[in-house]
């Protein structure tokens, strides 16, 4: 899995901000389409991400503090 | 045969000291607590007693779980000596409350302790990231909670670095490996997120960790916000009660923490169709502003066609008002002589040729008499 740059819900916020852009009374066609592809392909981004992204499992040694 | 040897009382108090540190370098008892007294809020006096015996102990605060008070079953770990002035006590090492209804007593006085203090305050609880992309995790490696935990996590959502910090769940290592631990993680250069302090369920006693004070302690004071799930049936661990959320088991842990990635998807495509819709509409919006503009377009279009179809037709009839055929249907003649329009009878005399165009032939005639009107302007 390529490293992200954005973090899932920095992605999801930015769907949010296309979804709202898009409601606006006074959007043109021409920003319309063009939000309308980028929310695609940002939803694309979230649905990969959820469908590939896997957890890592990282095990550190209690330091001297702790140990019996 | 044994010999009585003579020894001074410092001498024998140096060697009953040097058999029982032979005999007992450490010694477990349990009893119940009795003549409990804190002298100068740091030296420890107690007695543990059972039916038919008794036993002084000596140690510090900094040895008790927490509150104590007579009447409890308490285990003391500790290491019995003869003093030199005092006579015979245990130096205490640890202290733990045995049994359910004095484990559930010393917690409550540690609770009413810690409540005091603030620890337990709803206005100190911060909320947790969601979903966290880091999750520091303090837990057994081998435990039931740590399996489940991470399956969970994993079935539920992606993309989380999680780091364990392996630690003893139960017994007497168990609060201060805890301790250590929530402290490791916020002394991390690049902390996690979020710390998630879990084990399954037990008994009482085997919960009794979670209830200490150095482990709410380290959980109420830990930067990094706090999820603690302890399984159990009833009772709250105090570090739950200092913890910034809890949650039941250490799978509910999980599901606090992270959203079910089939409903986020679900979530993403309801998003998907308010685009289609969203964009659908502005196009549909712009087509009628079309079709609104072209149809005053092609009106006002044929208005200035229609205009101008009416001023040519105007001109038309103008120009046929001027047309001189239809003067010469009208009866009237167009006279030319050597080509040019004949207007007064000045220039004639008899016998000049005339031409006479009328409407429907060319005449050619001679002049035969000229009389000029008496008040022309040509005279």
């Amino acid at each position: 899995m390529p490293k992200k740059e954005a973090s899932y819900q920095e992605i999801n916020d930015q769907l949010e901000a296309v979804l709202t852009r898009l409601q606006q009374p006074d959007i043109q066609v021409d920003e319309a389409v063009s939000l309308y592809r980028q929310g695609l392909e940002l939803a694309a981004i979230l649905e990969k991400y959820l469908e590939q992204a896997e957890n890592t499992i990282k095990q550190l040694k209690l330091q001297a503090a702790g140990q019996a | 045969m044994t010999t009585d040897i003579e020894l001074s009382v410092s001498e024998f108090v140096a060697l009953l000291n040097q058999t029982l540190e032979y005999a007992y370098p450490g010694v477990t008892v349990q009893g119940e607590l009795t003549n409990f007294k804190v002298s100068k809020n740091r030296w420890v006096y107690f007695d543990l007693k059972d039916a038919t015996s008794t036993v002084r102990f000596f140690g510090t605060v900094y040895q008790l779980p927490g509150p104590l008070e007579d009447g409890m079953m308490v285990a003391v770990r500790g290491v019995p000596k003869l003093h030199q002035q005092y006579g015979f006590s245990v130096t205490v090492q640890n202290i733990r409350p045995v049994g359910e209804g004095s484990i559930k007593k010393a917690a409550a006085l540690l609770q009413a302790k810690l409540e005091a203090e603030g620890l337990f305050d709803p206005e100190r609880k911060r909320a947790l990231p969601y979903p966290p992309t880091r999750i520091g995790l303090v837990t057994s490696a081998e435990s039931a909670a740590y399996k489940d935990f991470i399956k969970v996590l994993a079935g539920r959502w992606g993309g989380v670095d999680i780091t364990l910090i392996d630690t003893q769940v139960q017994g007497e290592a168990a609060p201060r490996q805890i301790a250590a631990a929530i402290e490791q993680f916020n002394q991390m250069a690049v902390p996690p997120e979020v710390l998630v302090v879990t084990r399954g369920g037990g008994s009482a006693e085997d919960l009794a960790a979670f209830s200490t004070e150095q482990v709410t302690r380290a959980v109420a004071a830990s930067r990094i916000p706090t999820l603690v799930a302890i399984g159990h049936e009833v009772d709250i661990s105090l570090s739950e009660l200092a913890a910034d959320q809890r949650a039941s088991t250490p799978s509910n842990a999980a599901e606090l923490l992270v959203p079910d990635r089939r409903a986020m998807l679900a979530a993403i495509a309801h998003k998907c169709e308010r685009l289609a819709v969203g964009a659908e509409q502005v196009v549909k919006d712009a087509r009628q502003t079309t079709v609104r503009a072209s149809r005053i377009l092609h009106d006002s279009a044929g208005q200035v066609v229609l205009q101008a179809q009416r001023r040519l037709l105007a001109a038309r009839q103008l120009l046929a008002a001027y047309d001189p055929q239809a003067a010469l249907q009208r009866g009237y003649a167009l006279v030319q002589a050597g080509g040019h329009v004949v207007r007064s009878g000045a220039g004639i005399s008899p016998g000049s040729e005339l031409d006479i165009t009328l409407h429907d032939a060319a005449v050619t005639a001679t002049v035969k008499h000229v009389t000029m009107k008496k008040d022309s302007h040509y005279a």
